[in-house]
């Protein structure tokens, strides 16, 4: 085993950041509720974010889901709005596996896909050309057939999408896992957004002095925000698992995707508990940026299976022996 | 960083199962007189074979294996049903700091008789005035000739009614100007009439711990570990290595997550409550798993990493065993049978947010160190 993030993933990891810190403040994020723009993706894609996950031998980068999950837990710090890590994690390396004439297209940014994980609540899809659609039949792919649905994060730009005609692209197992690659690329968000909650929180902490001195001092301050770190820290290793699964085509893979959707789930619901309640009334207030971060947590914990549902799969998987129990992998 | 097991790591782990399927046997507890020496035995036989400490130089009988293969060992150690380790606050805890602060002739002295279970050590740390403020400790060492003499009182020192040397956390400097200051580690023989230890009972009906009254008992100079008064520093960075890694690791909870996923089988089968529920225990099991060898592969520098990993085992194991007890209904008050295990478990259990820093403490700890709010 060998330690540590290597020198391509920290490079890539390192880009995404700088180009989120220059493109995707948090004034960005509030500006994106009202001018629906897209903050960092144009950079984002120049980087080769959407080829990142796609094999050499399909003409993309091929570093893998690995490299892809820190950069989109850092585009989840920055509360990166839109479909990117979808179109990353899943879009992008679906077509080229099955050879589809838009692969090139969803790699370099020319074509965009929009994803139905089943749920009928379709992101960004009145910029994309058509649906990738995750049925009880498989993978179809329809027309962009949308009206915009309102929602509790402005940012978040969703659409009822009504089925066309479906032309079929996979069957039940492509769907399941490109379910849980969904769910992956959301649980690494979820981590993202938990850690820049729990961090504005800290520093609040640290300047808020009540009682003559920061709140910080407090026992029930510190531990609410140490039990939050804790359950963000406990999720990571997870993501980082699944996505090394994914990329060894490991058949474990969808069970560590959905302990990682599970565990990002609900440690980021703790963490926007726990920064809420730390931030006092000026949590509860739409001036201060602490509820752009909130109410993307609160919608990417429930997208792409909330932690009950991923937890029940986890289950099944033991239950039916389709997960190969550590001591018999040949994976850590 | 790779995941995967090198051909070599599998063959160890081959290894490791076919000798302790071979030998693993019921024992009675360590923490009782009789099971205390049937783990001595116990410690020879794994020595003798080269599984009592696996990790460390083949000088001091332990194979040279890699941190990642201790990892597989504990796990297929746990899976085969062996007895909890009667020498582990020697080679757990006293260990790692004679490595880093101990001098030839110590390592030499210590190390091999304790993992081959010749000297058995315990743990004489806390007093009953002096638990998570363990710096107020008053347990006093005076200068003689030739070394200390010890005068106070230790407490909580488990398995101590039957070992035969202490770990000793002393005061030395009364005079210091924070009381963390004037404090040494001392290695102190049992069997001298200046030491007398008291078992006593602990929740899950084991007289684990003891009590331990030092009367002018005698600790050379040979004995001290590290620099005199620097026992803290020794104190603390063995502690790093007792919360995070060695004293618990992955693979004792894989373990019971194992036999969990079997009692969800044999009492609960379609129940969707106890499903979930299990389905949750499994992820936070593999949570502590995947970041210990996170830490192992060195991706977490931090010390205060092992504050986050023993928040969550001693948490996880509490939740675990409550969970097995609710699986068991009105059997959970058993003492016996399989019931009986877990019900003890739970006792056990209990004691994880207490010992080795409470959690409380620990969270202080993670506030403080790793998110820097101000101590206060």
């Amino acid at each position: 085993m060998h330690a540590a993030m290597n020198e391509e993933q920290r490079a890539i990891v390192d880009a995404v950041v700088a180009v989120l810190a220059d493109q995707c403040s948090p004034a960005a994020v509030r500006a994106s509720w009202a001018d629906d723009a897209e903050p960092a993706r144009a950079q984002l894609v120049e980087l080769g974010l959407l080829a990142l996950a796609v094999p050499e031998d399909h003409g993309g980068l091929g570093l893998g889901l690995v490299a892809l999950a820190p950069a989109l837990v850092a585009a989840g710090e920055a509360a990166l709005p839109g479909a990117l890590a979808i179109d990353a994690a899943v879009v992008a390396p679906f077509l080229a596996r099955i050879g589809h004439s838009d692969a090139e297209g969803a790699r370099d940014g020319a074509v965009r896909v929009a994803v139905d994980p089943g749920s009928g609540l379709v992101e960004a899809a009145d910029r994309a050309s058509w649906v990738l659609r995750l049925t009880a039949e498989g993978v179809v792919g329809g027309p962009v057939v949308a009206s915009r649905v309102p929602t509790t994060d402005g940012a978040r730009r969703l659409f009822s999408v009504t089925a066309g005609p479906p032309h079929r692209l996979g069957g039940a197992s492509d769907r399941d896992d490109l379910f849980a690659r969904g769910a992956l690329a959301t649980a690494c968000q979820l981590v993202g957004l938990g850690r820049r909650l729990v961090t504005m929180a800290t520093e609040h902490a640290r300047v808020r002095h009540q009682f003559g001195k920061p709140i910080g001092t407090f026992q029930a301050v510190k531990h609410q925000l140490a039990d939050a770190w804790l359950g963000l820290e406990m999720a990571r290793p997870l993501t980082t698992r699944a996505a090394w699964c994914f990329d060894h085509g490991y058949p474990n893979a969808p069970t560590y995707a959905a302990m990682a959707k599970a565990a990002a789930s609900e440690a980021a619901t703790q963490a926007g508990r726990a920064a809420l309640q730390v931030h006092g009334a000026l949590g509860t207030s739409e001036e201060h940026d602490l509820h752009l971060w909130l109410k993307r947590s609160w919608a990417l914990s429930r997208a792409w299976g909330d932690a009950a549902s991923h937890y029940d799969a986890v289950a099944r998987a033991l239950r039916d022996d389709t997960f190969t129990l550590p001591r018999s992998t040949p994976h850590a | 960083m790779n995941l995967d097991w090198s051909p070599e790591d599998q063959a160890f782990r081959a290894e490791a199962r076919a000798w302790l399927a071979a030998h693993v046997r019921p024992l009675a507890s360590g923490d009782t007189e009789v099971g205390f020496a049937e783990g001595r035995v116990w410690e020879r036989e794994l020595f003798d074979a080269g599984w009592a400490v696996v990790s460390w130089p083949t000088e001091f009988g332990g194979r040279g294996a890699s941190l990642p293969q201790w990892l597989i060992f504990e796990e297929e150690y746990w899976a085969a049903g062996g007895p909890p380790r009667v020498t582990q606050n020697g080679i757990f805890l006293l260990a790692p700091a004679l490595f880093q602060f101990g001098t030839p002739e110590q390592q030499q002295r210590y190390l091999r008789p304790m993992a081959r279970a010749d000297e058995v050590w315990a743990q004489a740390w806390s007093e009953p005035g002096s638990g998570s403020d363990l710096a107020s400790l008053r347990t006093s060492a005076r200068r003689v000739d030739g070394g200390w003499r010890i005068t106070g009182q230790k407490t909580w020192c488990t398995r101590a009614g039957w070992c035969d040397r202490l770990y000793a956390l002393v005061r030395t400097d009364p005079g210091a100007k924070k009381p963390h200051q004037g404090l040494t580690a001392m290695m102190v023989d049992v069997r001298q009439p200046g030491v007398t230890v008291r078992p006593f009972g602990r929740l899950d009906g084991d007289p684990g711990f003891a009590e331990v009254f030092f009367d002018d008992a005698f600790c050379a100079d040979g004995d001290v570990l590290g620099e005199v008064h620097g026992g803290w520093g020794v104190a603390m960075a063995t502690t790093g290595s007792e919360r995070g890694l060695t004293l618990r690791s992955p693979g004792r909870f894989l373990a019971t997550a194992e036999r969990l996923r079997a009692l969800v089988q044999e009492r609960a089968s379609g129940d969707p409550v106890a499903a979930r529920t299990l389905g949750r225990l499994w992820t936070r099991m593999e949570s502590y798993r995947l970041q210990t060898l996170e830490t192992i592969a060195g991706l977490s520098h931090d010390g205060s990493s092992s504050s986050l990993a023993k928040l969550w085992w001693s948490t996880w194991d509490v939740e675990a065993h409550q969970f097995a007890m609710d699986l068991l209904g009105p059997e959970a008050e058993r003492d016996d049978g399989e019931a009986g295990v877990w019900a003890r478990g739970w006792s056990f259990a209990l004691g994880g947010p207490i010992y080795a820093g409470t959690n409380e403490i620990q969270r202080n700890i993670v506030a403080e160190r790793l998110l820097g709010l101000p101590r206060g």
